[in-house]
């Protein structure tokens, strides 16, 4: 019994503090990564301390959390204190909280089983069937953080930022639910590690059948973490900082990583879902027990994986343009939801026909064909269709036809 | 159910002058009090005997039980479902009630997962939260701030706010003066069930046994929807008619 506590207190302590490390090195890539697209040298005084060595920048992240912990914890006069103080902590723990059910690799070998021989499983909390749902979960409390901060902030830019907050991260789950549901309903399984088992055995990733479930759930996964091309509760040309604009000190430290994170947990997500979690092919192999070298290769694989998915969201950031607010619903709801549900019809039809029943011949390469296949047609047909209002033009050069046609 | 209920027979003339008894009385009382009304210093009142009250039930039942851990656990669970209910009742500012009913959906859900109930826990928990989301939003738009307006602040009639805490209590207390005797008859009958991924066979229970009344509630959900999208397409053609004449 003690060493199972012991083993989940290890576990507990390497995922919270490796996932806070990695939020913070990651705003320093994302630092960097924007002053190379806009042609700045970005941060790179902060190296050792007391020293004259830089390093390249590399000890900017512990200035800046220097800072944040020293600065000022101002309150404003005028704010609902309860609710101010609940929100950073609600929604820090509900988004560490996600990663209790997140594997960060494979499992260790038997040789260092704690209780007996049994394998040491790399998650938090192994055995959830649930898992999938359980993140879910995890991301829909956490509108509450963002919820009770702009309203208890009682600032109009923060109540606005809160109110776009909860309409967009409750209209995008649906497209998110839907993108997972077809990877769902093929594994036949809501547990993150056996998903993750079952594409490494039969060496096809979800993302070759099923792309448009992919697409659909990469942008969801967008939208859930509001980055940029969705980050409209906060955008600062708007609504100064949005949410917490109120906010200073540790308490926006707690804001600002738990929307990291969010973002880590959607990286994590896509790789587990899509890009077959910790299988490459040749490389890891997909057998229950492994040895060292096989354990150790299966965690860098899926970090590796997914720090590139997480590169990518950075580099969307800063190419992408925002959104304003009646496209970014009239996307979700009349473009996202139904390429889900196509997708889901689709997936069903596929796996139906070719994989478990095998009416027609070509097993996985035919359900992979046909998905593709719905991916163009669909593609196609949605920018025939052209749902989403791109007509920027200013209110008053619109005839009243035009503004009729805008209305969604 | 009805059959469990039948065979398991309480002394109630014994429980009435047990201390379980009195502790329910206590909540009883301190929930009649925590009502909100005008005077807020009697709502303080109400919660130190509600919590006194609940104390005694936790102390009393982690004390008499065979398996200690477990029922605190359990206690832990329940106390953070029900200080939860009672706060969502006699709080005076809308949002807080609503935030207090989340926190103890939270607590059942806990309570879910704690009895092996992983999807339904974790089911309630993902619903509840999207809906309480849209609760919220609607209270912060159409009620006052901090309960500031008297028809936020007072409970509704004095006979209701007497009687309904006392038929809930008593309710309550008389199903859980029940249930032991008949949860250990239900699980001396559910023994031989598997243990595993639960979900795959609730999902095949759901889609065997219950495959009507699924399909019901879905065709009941998209006609709701259907609904939604005609009003709202109906409403925007009336406004145009209006404007154009």
């Amino acid at each position: 019994m003690t060493g199972w506590w012991l083993l989940v207190a290890v576990k507990v302590v390497i995922v919270a503090a490796g996932v806070m490390t990695a939020a913070a090195y990651l705003v320093l890539l994302e630092r960097k990564l924007a002053a190379w697209v806009q042609d700045r040298i970005g941060p790179n005084r902060v190296g050792i301390p007391l020293t004259r060595i830089r390093l390249f920048g590399l000890g900017q992240p512990l200035a800046d959390g220097l800072k944040f912990i020293f600065k000022e914890e101002f309150t404003p006069g005028h704010v609902d204190r309860w609710l101010y103080w609940v929100a950073p902590v609600a929604i820090l723990t509900v988004s560490l909280a996600a990663f209790a059910v997140i594997p960060f690799g494979s499992v260790l070998p038997s040789s260092v089983g704690v209780e007996g021989e049994h394998p040491i499983q790399l998650v938090v909390a192994p055995g959830i069937h649930v898992g999938l749902l359980f993140v879910f979960a995890m991301g829909s409390i956490a509108v509450y953080g963002v919820i009770l901060g702009g309203w208890a902030s009682n600032n109009k830019y923060s109540f606005l930022g809160a109110l776009r907050s909860s309409a967009q991260l409750i209209a995008y789950e649906l497209p998110l639910g839907l993108g997972i549901l077809g990877v769902v309903a093929t594994a036949g399984t809501l547990d993150l590690q056996r998903i993750i088992t079952t594409q490494a055995e039969t060496g096809c990733w979800f993302v070759f059948t099923q792309p448009l479930g992919f697409v659909v759930l990469v942008i969801a996964a967008f939208a859930e973490a509001a980055r940029l091309p969705f980050d409209l509760p906060e955008c600062e040309q708007e609504l100064v900082g949005g949410y917490h604009t109120e906010y200073a000190g540790m308490k926006l430290l707690l804001f600002l990583v738990s929307e990291f994170l969010h973002m880590i947990t959607g990286a994590f997500l896509i790789v587990i879902l899509f890009l077959g979690g910790w299988h490459f092919w040749g490389l890891t192999g997909s057998a229950e027990e492994v040895g060292w070298f096989r354990a150790i290769l299966r965690v860098v694989v899926l970090l590796a994986k997914v720090f590139a998915v997480i590169l990518f969201f950075q580099v969307v950031r800063w190419s992408w343009p925002r959104f304003r607010f009646d496209q970014l619903m009239s996307f979700c709801w009349r473009v996202l939801l139904p390429l889900g549900m196509v997708n889901l019809a689709a997936v069903a039809v596929f796996w139906e026909v070719f994989v478990s029943e095998s009416w027609l011949p070509g097993g996985r390469l035919g359900a992979a064909i046909g998905g593709w296949l719905v991916l163009i047609v669909s593609g196609y047909l949605l920018g025939r269709a052209r749902p989403v209002i791109a007509d920027n033009r200013p209110a008053a050069t619109l005839m009243p036809h035009d503004i009729d046609w805008q209305v969604p | 159910m009805s059959d469990l209920l039948v065979g398991a027979a309480v002394d109630w003339s014994a429980w009435i002058r047990s201390s379980e008894a009195v502790a329910w009385l206590l909540l009883a009382i301190g929930l009649m009090f925590a009502l909100p009304r005008t005077y807020r210093v009697r709502q303080r009142v109400g919660w130190l005997v509600a919590a006194v009250g609940l104390g005694m039930l936790i102390g009393d039942s982690v004390l008499s039980s065979t398996a200690r851990s477990s029922a605190a656990v359990f206690w832990g669970l329940a106390s953070i479902a029900v200080v939860g209910a009672v706060a969502a009742v006699t709080m005076t500012s809308a949002i807080y009630c609503a935030i207090w009913f989340a926190f103890s959906l939270l607590g059942v859900a806990a309570l879910m997962c704690f009895q092996g109930a992983e999807f339904l826990g974790i089911a309630t928990l993902v619903v509840y939260a999207g809906a309480i989301v849209v609760t919220l939003l609607f209270v912060l738009m159409l009620s006052q701030p901090r309960g500031d307006v008297v028809y936020d602040r007072l409970s509704w009639g004095d006979f209701p706010r007497v009687a309904s805490p006392l038929l809930a209590i008593g309710m309550v207390a008389m199903l859980t003066a029940i249930f032991p005797a008949a949860l250990a008859q239900g699980a001396a009958s559910s023994k031989g069930l598997p243990s595993g991924d639960s979900v795959a066979r609730l999902g095949a229970y759901l889609f065997t046994r219950h495959l009507i009344g699924v399909e019901l509630a879905g065709t009941l959900l998209l006609a709701a929807l259907v609904g939604a999208v005609a009003i709202t397409m109906f409403g925007r053609e009336s406004v145009g008619q209006e404007e154009g004449r």
